[in-house]
């Protein structure tokens, strides 16, 4: 194992928090400028791509096959059950790549395979807010009497979301540079997700048994406390979804992350 | 003070282990700058990627008690797609604590590099010499208690080369260099001491002149090596 002294200058300001925070902001000023600056389609892909697939969603199951309830508009009912999705998946998608795509910045050694992923994170969370906003600005405009009920509840589904995709993301990450065959793998299982996490139906419409084994995914619990958290009609009951459980997910995830993150850091940086 | 203990490094290729270092302890102590010197794949750079924590050792530690660059004048951390003021921008967002400090870094090394419109065009697109008037005015720019000099293989024309000389003789004053062996800005004859590499060992030279000497007889003589290896 590796000892580092305490008292090596260099060390400290390599693990000072102040150093992490620039580190931080630096990778998130490259991720934006090489994703949105030099590439004004790309940026409106990022748009329109959702924002498609939201609509068509909406139309589709309005009018032909209303699976989402009733309680609750379809444009919000598929605005967060894609983009609380696409939080996670573009999030540990990302990860996954991380430290091969930036592998390069390595050579400044303030930069650790971690921040990589933070940034990412916040980049993605960031994006999907705007896109978020982008589409459900003009929709409060041309429907005032529609409101988000709860609001703090919201953007701590999301985040909470986020943070667990984060963790998720790390472990995705280790587990690539060790095993580069999960590459491959971990974009593969995103579709079946897609199917399980609730971006197209509501739980309470599901029957039992499958509804209590679809709640264990802390993806739909971050979905439908979302939906819920716009429109309080929308119901929790009966479905084992509650903020308590996405809070537990998240921790559990990202400690479980950041403890094999210690454990092989050196190795990941090590070439071989 | 750098001081490495017990170092082990290793490659494997194709299911074949092969060691670089084994057990390796070093000081490099402070004020003093040396000449690595050693013959093509016998762990030079792997020694500066080590010292600079581009790479981790297999076994054993690596203290550094000051501030140490990374390898000076590589384009290892550019980024192709990015300009070169955003590839100067987000390395001075590391080391810098505001944004004062890192404007004054781009208006550096802007003015360093002189390569005009080019220095908002994508890295990618830039000839060696440009690529390396950037990367040598990014090392410059920023100011360390030791600089790691790996083999440079390009720094331009001729009057580039000897800006990067005056620039580097400035930094000598204050720093100290941990230097690979090149002709190409001869700076050997200013380091205080050479270490010759050896079948993963250091040989310590304080005459540096005279470590060369023993370097180009191992390269070129048959047999020098192994004499060499028995008298010690």
């Amino acid at each position: 194992m590796v000892a580092l002294s305490n008292g090596s200058i260099d060390l400290r300001q390599a693990m000072s928090i102040a150093t992490r925070v620039r580190v931080i902001n630096a990778l998130t000023f490259r991720e934006l400028r090489t994703r949105i600056s030099h590439n004004y389609v790309g940026f409106m892909g990022l748009i329109i791509g959702p924002l498609l697939s939201i609509l068509s969603f909406s139309v589709i199951f309005t009018f032909l096959h209303p699976l989402h309830d009733d309680s609750i508009d379809p444009i919000i009912f598929f605005t967060t059950g894609i983009v609380v999705f696409t939080v996670f998946s573009e999030t540990s998608v990302r990860a996954v790549h991380a430290y091969q795509a930036n592998e390069a910045l390595f050579f400044y050694r303030h930069v650790r395979p971690i921040d990589t992923v933070v940034s990412r994170a916040l980049v993605e969370l960031g994006l999907l807010c705007l896109l978020t906003i982008i589409i459900l600005g003009p929709y409060f405009l041309i429907f005032p009497n529609q409101r988000i009920d709860d609001l703090p509840r919201l953007f701590a589904s999301v985040l909470l979301t986020s943070v667990f995709s984060f963790g998720c993301g790390v472990i995705f990450m280790i587990a690539g540079r060790l095993y580069p065959v999960i590459e491959v793998f971990i974009p593969m299982i995103m579709r079946p997700l897609w199917y399980i996490s609730g971006a197209l139906f509501s739980l309470s419409h599901i029957p039992q048994p499958y509804r209590q084994w679809l709640s264990v995914n802390p993806i739909i619990q971050g979905v439908e406390l979302s939906r819920n958290a716009f429109n309080n009609h929308y119901t929790l009951e009966g479905t084992g979804v509650s903020m308590f459980y996405l809070f537990t997910s998240a921790l559990v995830t990202v400690v479980l992350a950041l403890w094999a993150y210690t454990l092989v850091e050196k190795k990941l940086r090590r070439s071989q | 003070m750098i001081q490495l203990s017990n170092i082990t490094k290793s490659y494997v290729h194709k299911g074949q282990r092969s060691y670089i270092f084994r057990d390796l302890s070093l000081t490099l102590p402070q004020g003093q700058s040396v000449a690595l010197l050693g013959r093509n794949g016998a762990g030079k750079s792997t020694l500066i990627n080590l010292i600079g924590g581009i790479d981790e050792p297999d076994r054993g530690s690596i203290e550094r008690h000051c501030s140490v660059s990374w390898p000076v004048g590589l384009v290892g951390g550019f980024q192709g797609s990015l300009s070169a003021r955003e590839n100067v921008r987000f390395v001075a967002m590391i080391y810098c604590e505001d944004e004062d400090e890192i404007q004054d870094k781009i208006d550096f090394v802007q003015d360093f590099a002189d390569i005009g419109v080019y220095f908002d065009r994508p890295f990618k697109a830039y000839s060696s010499g440009m690529k390396a008037r950037v990367t040598f005015g990014l090392s410059m720019a920023f100011d360390f208690d030791v600089y790691l000099i790996d083999e440079i293989t390009s720094v331009g024309d001729e009057a580039f080369r000897v800006k990067c000389r005056e620039h580097l003789m400035r930094k000598r004053q204050v720093s100290d260099f941990i230097m690979v062996d090149h002709n190409l800005l001869g700076l050997e004859a200013d380091c205080d001491y050479a270490l010759v590499l050896v079948d993963g060992q250091f040989y310590r030279y304080d005459d540096v002149l005279e470590g060369v000497e023993i370097h180009k007889r191992i390269l070129v003589e048959p047999g020098f090596k192994e004499l060499f290896l028995a008298k010690r």
